[in-house]
């Protein structure tokens, strides 16, 4: 009887421990998911995003007419004069420094990373990221170069860890 | 036995745990992995896609900028792959953990350049999508615009048209009327020959004769002098009088020999005279069969026809004239009959009989005039033969000489007013204006190693190419890949083989449309004849009265070149009724409902020959011609750098499109002589509006003799006119001239060419005045003034470019319409392709090759990655690594 009294509550034990780790794993699974997902996301809009910039770049490079010229300067300076966002983007890519190309970047991902430029937001929120930060947009002999970074907020902290700080850079060939 | 397990009761929960858990933990990480796997597939697809597309942006920038290709230079390829995959891999970015989770490491990349611009179906492909999307603004203009000037123009042409048919018409009766009057004068000729034989014939007999008689005489004096001496007993000769026997008889061995060589000589006529009357009696039986064929091919009925039909022209001051000129025709042709009819009875007169006496007769003498040399006792005098022959010659050649002689006394004075003209025009474009100014000539063996003289197969010949090399076990999913590209190249050949097919079925013959068809051997020929017809007038201007004194001869000549002009224009005749209906054709194509292949390829051939004529230059094309998007026109650079020899033309390379040949001189005489061609087809409804001219048509339509030169006439005027025309044309930078005119620069009252002449003039000034003085002054800075200043004179309202781009075409216009109509496409888009290559290779890349220029890529990977979660394996399969497999096509 003492016997079986030793033995009490081992059941409770082991699957005290082994749920735990299975626990563990599982939350491990999840974020690991979260994160994958993210980052797929994430490098999928920059993708999209420097392959249509570096399209665009001919476009704003052939439009040599004095009249789109113009329009080009006044849409850049005077932003409230902007038509719609690809023109914007354009105006900037063509006119702008190095802070107007990430600009451009940061204008133009929603419409790279998502079909409906408006979802773009509630998409990454759904992913966890609080903003996708462009680290630099820089013209590299013909190609583009954008480098980014973005915290992917974890579903379950854990060990401390809430979030996670991921980067990414596409490299695009210029269409020029 | 269950109590041993009953009582072992500790750890059971792990173990079951254990057992479930790990099962569970498994297949969640399984599921994991599983969903990894298909979103790496996915991502590195799109990876590759936009390495794929980098790669595609590096296009040759040259080759885009001048020609607006696209294709990846020869030493573009796997390494820039590597370098964007690596980079979007964020191979280079440091790894810390979890971080970075695209572990993925492209391993065994291969990277195939497919596609070349060398296939003529990717060029093809190539130069169709740059016109329809991507060419500059002014040639998306053309485009939009043609549709609209073909209309205007098939307006203008279908006005012309009744005229076209009603000289179509004239030239059937003039063409049947001038193969009469051509075999007349042949047959003349041959009587003039014959007379001039028959003249040697009679020489020959007089000198035979007269030797006979020597020879008589000398046989009668020895005989006589044998006679005295018999009567002497001692038989001695006399040698009182120095005169012996042997002596005589050396005289009449001598006369002998005279007789003999005299009868050789006489033989030698006789052979020649019996070949004189075989060859009129050539001609005389070429003429009455030429007559009975005029006589029968009722040509009342085709003038009453025409006249029917003119009734139809909207016109009515054209209507008129047309009928006008229908009734001179018919009088001259009803009095032109008469004067055949007269000569018809004078070469019958010549029957079988009379030719077959008269030769026999010949072969007669000629027989016994050989025995002469065999025997002394045959000699005989001989009489004269073929007076019958003589008195027509004579009588006929009298009159003919007299009638030419009479009407081109009348005639001198106009004819010479062209001779003039053409020496004037001459005159006006000496010093190379208008003269070939470029003269390059490419090497045979370099030309023929060009891409465009390759014409390698299509995309077919790639894929079996690629099979070639490629082991099939060792690729991945092919074979929808080669599935779909067949069956593309399949309708790509179906489109090219159903346009071909109609286009042969419009023009009536395959053989029509092709290089050296019938129509382009006849604008040749009718160019040849032209020349040769300007020829004359300038001979008849520099020397009129040395050219009177032989004028039979060449105004029968100018007969026969008329005869060629004539067919031509009935050639060109009814070539332009098919033009008028492919434009018609291209016109109703506008629907919807029309066949898509059909529309594809008639545009197809209207971009090949828009594409060719807006990038390509021109003789005409100045330093002042603004220089498009897309241009072979020469750079700064290239004019100061030299021109290899032999490797490319100067300037002239529409003008190879055309002729395609390797010397730029002749293909730019080539393109003058069929543009000039087209010119005269053009400038017939003005010319045969002419009141005046009419009016002296009808002048001269009067007399057989009339007649030939009033064609002559109609055709010198359409030779000046159009001449004139090409003048400005083909000056630098040059004018434009009226698609159909209504009225032309020359009339008979001297006051058209007066204006014409001093349009010339004005025009000369303009165009070379500055760059004479630039160049006298030797100040570029002064050439560039010039230059600004002709542009800015020049410069027009859009309206006005526009309504007289319509009706007004350049040098550069004249040869688009002539590609479009007398080019097939392939030969077209072979030659730009060797254009292409040699000005690439001229501006600097002298490695050039469309060969080597890819337009698709194929890449073909299999990339690993280490699972992060324990997942169950399979050894040999995924034990280490899992693989990712990925083929991706990209192109232009």
């Amino acid at each position: 009887m003492a016997k079986n009294k030793n033995t009490e509550g081992y059941l409770t034990v082991e699957a005290t421990l082994s749920l735990t780790i299975f626990l563990f794993f599982m939350i491990f699974l999840t974020n690991y998911g979260q994160i994958y997902m993210a980052q797929n996301y994430v490098t999928h809009g920059l993708l999209q995003t420097g392959k249509m910039l570096a399209m665009s770049s001919y476009e704003y490079e052939q439009d040599t007419t004095f009249a789109g010229a113009v329009v080009d300067i006044l849409n850049f300076l005077f932003g409230k004069e902007r038509n719609t966002a690809e023109e914007s983007v354009g105006a900037q890519w063509k006119y702008g420094s190095d802070a107007d190309k990430k600009a451009a970047v940061n204008t133009a991902l929603p419409y790279g990373a998502a079909v409906n430029p408006s979802e773009y937001a509630a998409a990454l929120k759904r992913y966890g990221i609080n903003s996708v930060v462009i680290e630099s947009a820089a013209i590299d002999g013909d190609d583009l170069v954008i480098k980014a970074k973005y915290e992917v907020k974890l579903a379950f902290a854990f060990f401390g860890y809430e979030k996670i700080e991921m980067h990414q850079q596409v490299r695009s060939g210029l269409w020029k | 036995m269950l109590n041993l397990f009953l009582k072992r009761q500790r750890g059971v929960i792990t173990v079951m745990l254990s057992i479930v858990l790990i099962a569970a933990l498994s297949i969640n990480a399984t599921f994991m992995e599983t969903a990894r796997y298909r979103s790496l597939t996915m991502l590195y697809k799109e990876m590759v896609d936009s390495a794929s597309f980098s790669v595609l942006s590096q296009y040759d920038r040259e080759l885009f900028k001048n020609y607006g290709l696209l294709g990846i230079p020869a030493d573009t390829g796997k390494d820039e792959l590597l370098r964007y995959l690596n980079a979007n891999l964020n191979q280079d970015v440091d790894r810390t953990g979890i971080e970075n989770m695209l572990s993925l490491s492209p391993d065994s990349v291969e990277f195939d350049k497919l596609y070349t611009l060398a296939q003529s179906e990717v060029f093809k492909e190539q130069i169709n999508e740059f016109c329809a999307f991507r060419a500059p603004v002014t040639m998306l203009n053309n485009t939009l615009d043609i549709e609209e000037t073909m209309e205007a123009l098939v307006e203008e042409l279908t006005k012309a048209l009744p005229m076209l048919e009603v000289f179509a018409g004239i030239t059937d009766v003039l063409n049947n009327l001038l193969d009469a009057i051509g075999k007349l004068g042949e047959c003349g000729q041959s009587m003039f020959d014959l007379d001039a034989v028959n003249n040697e014939y009679g020489n020959a007999v007089d000198a035979y004769n007269d030797a006979v008689e020597a020879y008589d005489a000398a046989v009668e004096e020895l005989e006589n002098f044998q006679d005295a001496d018999t009567e002497d007993e001692d038989g001695s000769t006399s040698q009182s009088d120095g005169v012996t026997e042997e002596s005589l008889k050396e005289q009449v061995e001598q006369a002998y020999d005279a007789v003999v060589d005299r009868a050789e000589a006489l033989r030698s006529t006789i052979t020649n005279l019996t070949g004189a009357i075989e060859n009129y009696w050539e001609a005389k039986e070429a003429f009455i069969e030429s007559y009975g064929n005029l006589l029968g091919a009722g040509i009342d009925t085709v003038l009453e026809e025409g006249k029917a039909e003119v009734s139809g022209i909207e016109d009515e001051k054209q209507r008129e004239q047309a009928k006008d000129l229908l009734e001179y025709m018919k009088g001259s042709y009803e009095e032109s009959t008469g004067l055949l009819e007269d000569f018809n009875q004078y070469v019958e007169k010549t029957t079988e009989d009379l030719k077959e006496s008269a030769i026999e007769s010949l072969e007669e003498q000629h027989e016994a005039l050989a025995a002469i040399g065999e025997s002394p006792e045959e000699i005989e005098p001989v009489r004269l033969n073929l007076g019958f022959a003589l008195s027509i010659v004579v009588e006929f050649s009298m009159t003919t000489i007299q009638a030419f002689v009479e009407a081109l006394e009348e005639l001198g004075e106009m004819l010479k007013t062209f001779g003039v003209v053409f020496d004037l025009v001459s005159l006006m474009t000496t010093g190379g204006k208008a003269d070939v100014r470029f003269n390059n000539m490419l090497d045979e063996g370099y030309y023929n190693a060009l891409s465009g003289m390759q014409r390698p197969g299509g995309g077919m010949e790639t894929i079996q190419t690629y099979y070639d090399n490629h082991d099939p076990n060792t690729m991945l999913t092919i074979s929808n890949d080669q599935a779909l590209k067949v069956e593309q190249l399949n309708d790509a050949r179906g489109i090219t083989q159903t346009g071909d097919e109609l286009i042969d079925y419009m023009s009536g013959s395959p053989q029509d449309w092709e290089e050296n068809n019938v129509f382009q051997q006849a604008m040749e020929n009718m160019s040849y004849s032209s020349e040769q017809l300007k020829a004359d007038l300038r001979s008849l201007n520099g020397s009129w009265t040395t050219a009177l004194e032989s004028l039979l001869l060449p105004g029968l000549y100018l007969a026969q070149q008329m005869r060629n002009i004539i067919n031509v224009l009935v050639s060109l005749h009814d070539f332009f009724v098919r033009a008028i209906e492919l434009v018609k054709a291209f016109i109703n194509l506008g629907g919807p409902s029309k066949a898509e292949t059909f529309q594809q390829i008639v545009f197809q051939r209207f971009y090949v020959s828009m594409y060719a004529s807006e990038m390509f230059s021109n003789r005409t094309t100045g330093s002042g011609s603004k220089r498009m998007n897309g241009s072979s026109l020469p750079t700064a650079n290239s004019v100061t750098t030299l021109i290899p020899e032999g490797q490319c033309f100067d300037q002239a390379d529409l003008e190879y499109i055309y002729a395609g040949g390797t010397n730029e001189i002749k293909n730019q005489e080539v393109v003058f002589n069929a543009m000039f061609a087209l010119r005269v087809l053009c400038n017939i409804p003005a010319i045969l509006s002419d009141q005046t001219l009419m009016e002296v048509v009808s002048g001269l339509s009067a007399t057989i003799i009339g007649i030939i030169f009033a064609v002559i006439l109609v055709v010198a005027i359409l030779m000046v006119e159009a001449y004139t025309d090409m003048l400005f044309l083909v000056f630098e930078d040059g004018g434009k001239v009226d698609i159909i005119k209504f009225t032309g620069y020359y009339n008979l009252e001297g006051e058209g060419i007066d204006d014409a002449m001093d349009h010339l003039e004005n025009m000369a000034k303009d165009k070379f005045g500055p760059y004479q003085e630039a160049m006298q002054s030797g100040k570029s800075s002064e050439t560039q003034q010039g230059t600004e200043k002709i542009e800015k004179k020049e410069e027009k309202s859009f309206d006005q470019k526009y309504a007289e781009g319509l009706l007004k075409w350049s040098y550069k216009d004249h040869m688009f319409f002539m590609l479009e109509l007398f080019k097939g496409s392939d030969v077209m888009y072979g030659r730009i392709a060797n254009l292409t290559e040699m000005r690439m290779r001229q501006d600097g890349n002298s490695s050039f090759s469309l060969g080597e220029t890819a337009t698709y890529i194929r890449v073909e990977s299999e990339p690993t990655y280490t699972p992060l979660l324990p997942i169950p394996s399979y050894p040999g399969l995924n034990s280490s690594k899992i693989k990712i497999s990925n083929l991706h096509y990209c192109g232009y």
